[in-house]
């Protein structure tokens, strides 16, 4: 069927003249005028501003959803970066997730936050204007009761008192005093602790221990009212062994409760007593060792 | 870079495809019967002159793309004269109305425009894309939406129809 277009041919010519002839004059400079006002227009736009509005639309409309999404709580795993990022970048807070939606939440049920020295959130605490700050870091103090204790005890040992005595690091609000406070949390370091620091405990127990024991001794039947002392040798073992221990202690807070121990009797007959209960034999222990120090027998 | 550069030059640029393509284009739409082919002339070039700084392609594909753009024009104008008729018939059965239509401006070959008119709407687009317009069978294609062997089965066609009604008309012509 090519062959039908031939260039010899009489029609395929007369065809052809009829898409040569000139358009005319005055309508071609009409067509051209109309052609010059609107071109330049779609050009520019085609090539530049039209790629630069696609492209900013793409943009904003990323941006919305991302927005959208993280204002929802809907973006899963990366919530809580999307939720701190959107609330860095825009005036929208307390998003889903966000750390300060986080906070809110722990104040909620019952949590004390506050932002720490290193600007974490943590319970708060109490740092009155006597506690030390941070070595080197004035306005900044430790993490805890614990931390500003070892803190102070490397200063020595004043320091260490005033730090024991202060509330310094205690939570707020919390009614423990200081001292019976860091000793009943931190007893492994007290221990630790050089013979120096090892006398005020062995002050400090007595206070806590002994008062109320020695009150109760003189109730405490088997130690006073043991008629044939079966207890006693116990007893007396007892006091013979913690007898060293007390001596090397400064004799001063323990003196008060050694009028009140007279009572155990260190006669040889004292064995001939009836058995004691367990119970009861604790307590007796409990008032022996109330009353060990002053016990003449032992001596 | 170069989109850039090519749209420094948009006037000439489609100033030259007006200068080079608007004597077939208007031989195509007046081939085509096309009411007001004049106007339909600058409605194309109008909208060649605002999308050419996004075409790309060579002087055939200009060429196609310049004659689909025609080809969709026409189909408008053919449509919009169906319903201007359609409304003119209604005004005309009214009494004491009178054909007021337009005589086209400028005739040309009437014999081989007859002969034209004797062919179906496919053959004689097809004919005037081929012929008049000066494309290939694979443009053609294209711009009709038909695949290749059927613009060649219409193309076939057409030419038969147009050569003996060309055969006919010799004779006449030739008589004193």
């Amino acid at each position: 069927m090519t062959d039908d277009l031939d260039p010899n041919d009489e029609l395929t010519a007369r065809l052809q003249a009829l898409g040569r002839r000139p358009v005319g004059g005055a309508l071609q400079s009409q067509h051209l005028t109309a052609m010059a006002g609107v071109h330049s227009r779609s050009a520019f736009r085609s090539s530049l501003v039209g790629r630069l509005k696609i492209g900013a639309g793409v943009m904003a409309g990323f941006l919305i959803g991302a927005t959208g999404l993280t204002t929802a709580g809907a973006l899963g795993p990366l919530q809580p970066i999307a939720a701190n990022v959107v609330e860095a970048a825009t005036p929208l807070k307390d998003l889903p997730e966000s750390a300060s939606a986080r906070a809110r939440e722990k104040a909620k049920k019952g949590g004390n936050p506050s932002t720490l020295a290193d600007g974490s959130t943590g319970t708060q605490r109490m740092w009155p204007s006597e506690c030390a700050a941070v070595e080197g870091k004035p306005g900044v103090f430790a993490g805890n009761r614990g931390q500003y204790l070892k803190q102070e005890r490397a200063k020595g040992a004043a320091a260490f008192e005033a730090a024991k005595a202060s509330a310094c690091g205690n939570p707020n609000g919390s009614t423990g005093g200081g001292d019976a406070d860091a000793d009943a949390a931190d007893p492994p370091k007290a221990e630790k602790a050089p013979k120096a620091e090892a006398a005020p405990k062995a002050e400090a127990a007595p206070k806590a221990e002994a008062a109320p024991r020695a009150d109760e001794a003189p109730k405490a039947p088997p130690a006073e009212t043991a008629p044939n002392g079966l207890n006693a040798p116990e007893e007396q073992g007892s006091k013979a062994d913690e007898v060293p221990k007390a001596e090397t202690a400064p004799a001063a807070p323990a003196a008060p409760a050694a009028p009140q121990v007279p009572a155990v009797p260190a006669t040889p007959g004292a064995s001939d007593g009836p058995k004691v209960a367990p119970g009861e034999e604790k307590k007796a222990d409990a008032a022996t060792n109330g009353t060990a120090q002053p016990d003449p027998a032992t001596r | 870079m170069k989109k850039l550069l090519k749209s420094d030059r948009p006037d000439r640029s489609a100033a030259a495809v007006y200068r080079e393509l608007a004597p077939a284009v208007l031989g195509y739409l007046r081939s085509q019967q096309v009411p007001d082919a004049e106007d339909v002339l600058g409605q194309v070039f109008l909208h060649v002159a605002r999308d050419i700084g996004r075409f790309s392609g060579d002087d055939a594909a200009r060429r196609r793309w310049v004659f689909a753009i025609a080809h969709n024009r026409a189909m408008d104008a053919h449509r919009r004269a169906t319903r201007d008729r359609a409304g003119l018939e209604l005004e005309l059965s009214a009494p004491g109305a009178t054909w007021k239509g337009s005589e086209p401006a400028d005739p040309f070959d009437p014999a081989l425009a007859a002969a034209l008119a004797a062919l179906s709407p496919a053959q004689r687009e097809v004919i005037v894309l081929r012929f008049v317009a000066d494309l290939s069978l694979d443009s053609v294609a294209e711009i009709t939406h038909r695949r290749v062997g059927a613009v060649k089965a219409l193309q076939h066609r057409g030419l038969e129809i147009l050569r003996r009604a060309v055969s006919l008309e010799r004779p006449r012509t030739l008589t004193p």
